[in-house]
């Protein structure tokens, strides 16, 4: 890994129009990726984990509904200006997804071999032929038996495991430069999504690739990635090391997400620990923390005052916090609150 | 017993029904019924139909023919099972025999060894409303200048099912393409389609046809274009709820981040996707456009005497003419509503098993 960006995020803000009002559901991210680095993002449903690849991808130039506004450099290249001819390849041959679902992201009309070899003749202008027995090298290096069978099938012929394994074939095809897997297991099997995370984990360390890898899983970034991204109501909150990350979180919502994950080695009966009441609607936000009203060392400044993401920690552990865990101040935030009750702290800002 | 009587026994218990190539044997007995019941059903249909009886039709010939009718079915489709399995669909396979029927003698119409259907000097020397009789120069009759029916009849199909599947042709290409596109675009041409369509589909189909008919000149091209018109807004309206369908899954927004033009995800990803439904759809189009075609003609405002269409062979049947000699009306009548019947059906069944709603890919 070398600390060359590849992608660099500034101030990206995503907007949809609602009849609800204005979603902000990508709400001013910074994020770099470096050339090789695997990124992981991780955060609960709706937290703009998809939304943030796909506006990083500029997939919504098209959606009159839709506002972008921030700047994504891909290797010194402004994507937001590209011309049309250049971001024909772009997409594809630079960068490319994986998506959650196999089951629909295969189109079903289409034999398998002909939805792999169509980005390689379009991007990469091989033949027919050629485009073919690459197509049968990469499947082999998918681990798919009888390749040669297999690329003449239709989806449905296939189970879900092999289905994403193809998904992936297609992602793959040309090369790209960063591959974004948006959840890309959690359509799957248990016993089926680890393989196919070592499997990614191998080709794209094959091939030197950048990866963003999307989870609400933590147990799924942890091990495959260099840097961790959480989010939160379309914010990152918290950004580090995945080792660093497991065990001096800075953000109370990191701490809640590592909570609530069930644990083997917990004894029976353990009952499990969730972040209690819901993500801040999106077309209304709160003027301070988003977390603030699910916090429980929530303080009056955090009601009113917006917490920039600041340095946290070592190797570039950053996190969004007034009062952060671990500290003095969030100790004693967290020890007033199991004195007064939360519900204090909300008094007091009323009056 | 062997191994694979034993399972198939197995199986035959636990799903119910005969299991594996040993049972498929089928029994000949049914094949036999099924050839003396059609061969004694065509029989009893040709007494009671065919005139043998003599004069004036009874109620009892009338009886008989349809009883031999549904006798000669039920043969048919012994036949049909013996041929096939029992599982076979025996009103499909009928239906789709007649198309091939229609289909086939109008296509060959001229190779065949049929008399004029419309030169009335040729016909002056032939019996005039002679009744149907299979063992005659007219199997299905004349009409009132000594034209032969049968003859009629297949020149009718042609020109009905020219130009029926003509406007569905453009119907599907010019409607299905306007629909794919509103609904993959959506937004202001969305609107704008889809405002122009309701307008066209809230027209009464009959009055608009009637209105082309009298203001231009009744012709063959003036009912081309009208049909046409009629089949344009269906598959738009079809297209465009299929194709917003298909839109919406990923592997429309996994092509684009491929890489995918608008014009190749439109060609590559949704056209394959709606053709099936629109195909299926085009069946049921067809039917309706045939009954079209036949209400202009028999009003006189279609094809014109003496170029036979089954609507002005029907419309041969008024002032009294119908009560006198029944055949004249029957005849293209009874060719109308099989077609008709078969189109759909047959129509009915591709969309059943083409319907976008069953394919949870």
């Amino acid at each position: 890994m070398t600390t060359d960006p590849l992608v660099e995020v500034t101030g990206l803000r995503t907007t949809f129009d609602t009849p609800k009002g204005q979603v902000r559901a990508v709400d001013g991210v910074s994020l770099t990726v470096g050339r090789g680095e695997r990124v992981g993002i991780v955060g609960e449903s709706g937290s703009g984990k998809s939304v943030l690849v796909r506006t990083l991808m500029n997939l919504f130039r098209d959606d009159p509904l839709t506002t972008v506004d921030g700047q994504v450099v891909f290797a010194g290249e402004n994507v937001r200006e590209m011309t049309r001819e250049r971001r024909r390849h772009f997409w594809g041959r630079d960068i490319a997804m994986v998506f959650q679902n196999p089951m629909t992201s295969l189109n079903p009309v289409k034999r398998i071999g002909v939805q792999i070899t169509d980005p390689m003749r379009f991007h990469l202008g091989m033949s027919r032929r050629d485009a073919r027995e690459a197509a049968l090298d990469l499947l082999v290096r998918l681990g798919i038996p009888a390749p040669r069978r297999r690329i003449d099938q239709y989806p449905h012929e296939l189970s879900g495991g092999m289905r994403q394994r193809m998904a992936i074939a297609v992602a793959l095809s040309c090369n790209p430069k960063l591959l974004l897997a948006d959840e890309p297991t959690t359509a799957l099997d248990v016993t089926v999504q680890k393989q196919i995370l070592n499997l990614l984990d191998r080709l794209v360390a094959e091939r030197g690739m950048s990866v963003v890898l999307i989870s609400h899983d933590l147990g799924v970034v942890a091990g495959r990635t260099d840097r961790v991204a959480v989010m939160y109501a379309g914010e990152v909150v918290e950004m580090a090391r995945p080792h660093e990350l497991f065990r001096v979180y800075r953000h109370p919502y990191t701490r809640g997400l590592l909570n609530s994950a069930p644990r083997l080695g917990a004894p029976k009966h353990t009952r499990l620990e969730v972040i209690g009441g819901l993500p801040p609607d999106l077309a209304a936000l709160p003027p301070g923390c988003r977390f603030a009203a699910r916090c429980p060392q929530v303080q009056p400044r955090c009601l009113a005052e917006r917490p920039p993401l600041v340095a946290a920690g070592p190797r570039g552990h950053v996190a969004a916090c007034h009062f952060p865990v671990g500290t003095p101040a969030g100790d004693e935030a967290l020890e007033r609150n199991r004195d007064s009750g939360v519900a204090a702290v909300v008094e007091e800002m009323a009056s | 017993m062997n191994e694979l009587d034993v399972l198939d026994a197995v199986r035959e218990r636990a799903v119910g029904e005969p299991a594996g190539p040993r049972r498929r044997r089928r029994p000949v007995a049914v094949g036999v019924r099924g050839a003396v019941l059609l061969a004694a059903g065509l029989l009893a249909f040709l007494a009671g139909a065919g005139g043998w009886l003599g004069g004036v039709p009874s109620p009892v010939a009338w009886l008989l023919a349809l009883a031999g009718a549904v006798v000669a079915y039920r043969g048919l489709g012994d036949l049909l099972r013996f041929a096939a399995g029992p599982r076979v669909d025996v009103l499909f396979w009928v239906l789709c025999g007649w198309l091939v029927l229609v289909v086939g003698s109008a296509a060959l119409a001229p190779l065949l060894p049929l008399p004029d259907p419309s030169d009335t000097a040729a016909s002056l020397i032939e019996p005039s409303m002679a009744r149907p009789d299979l063992f005659s120069s007219h199997p299905l009759g004349t009409n009132n200048f000594g034209l032969d029916l049968l003859s009629r009849v297949v020149y009718g199909a042609r020109a009905s099912l020219t130009i029926s599947v003509i406007a569905v042709a453009v119907g599907l290409v010019v409607g299905g393409t306007i629909g794919v596109v509103a609904g993959y675009r959506r937004g202001l041409t969305d609107r704008v389609i889809g405002t122009l369509v309701n307008a066209l589909l809230a027209f009464p189909p009959l009055v608009l046809l009637l209105a082309l008919a009298t203001n231009l000149e009744p012709s063959v091209s003036t009912l081309l274009l009208g049909l046409s018109i009629l089949a344009v807004p269906l598959n738009v309206r079809l297209a465009r709820a299929v194709s917003m369908q298909v839109a919406e899954r990923e592997f429309v927004e996994a092509a684009r981040s491929m890489g995918a033009t608008h014009t190749r995800v439109f060609l590559r990803e949704l056209l394959p996707n709606v053709l099936p439904s629109l195909i299926s759809y085009s069946m049921i189009v067809v039917a309706a456009l045939i009954v079209a075609e036949a209400s202009l003609s028999f009003l006189g405002l279609g094809i014109r005497q003496p170029e036979p269409s089954w609507g002005n062979m029907i419309a041969e049947g008024q002032q009294g003419v119908f009560e006198q000699h029944p055949h004249v009306v029957l005849v293209p009548g009874a060719a109308l509503f099989l077609t008709v019947f078969a189109f759909n059906l047959i129509g009915e069944r591709l969309q059943s098993r083409w319907d976008p709603r069953r394919s949870r890919l």
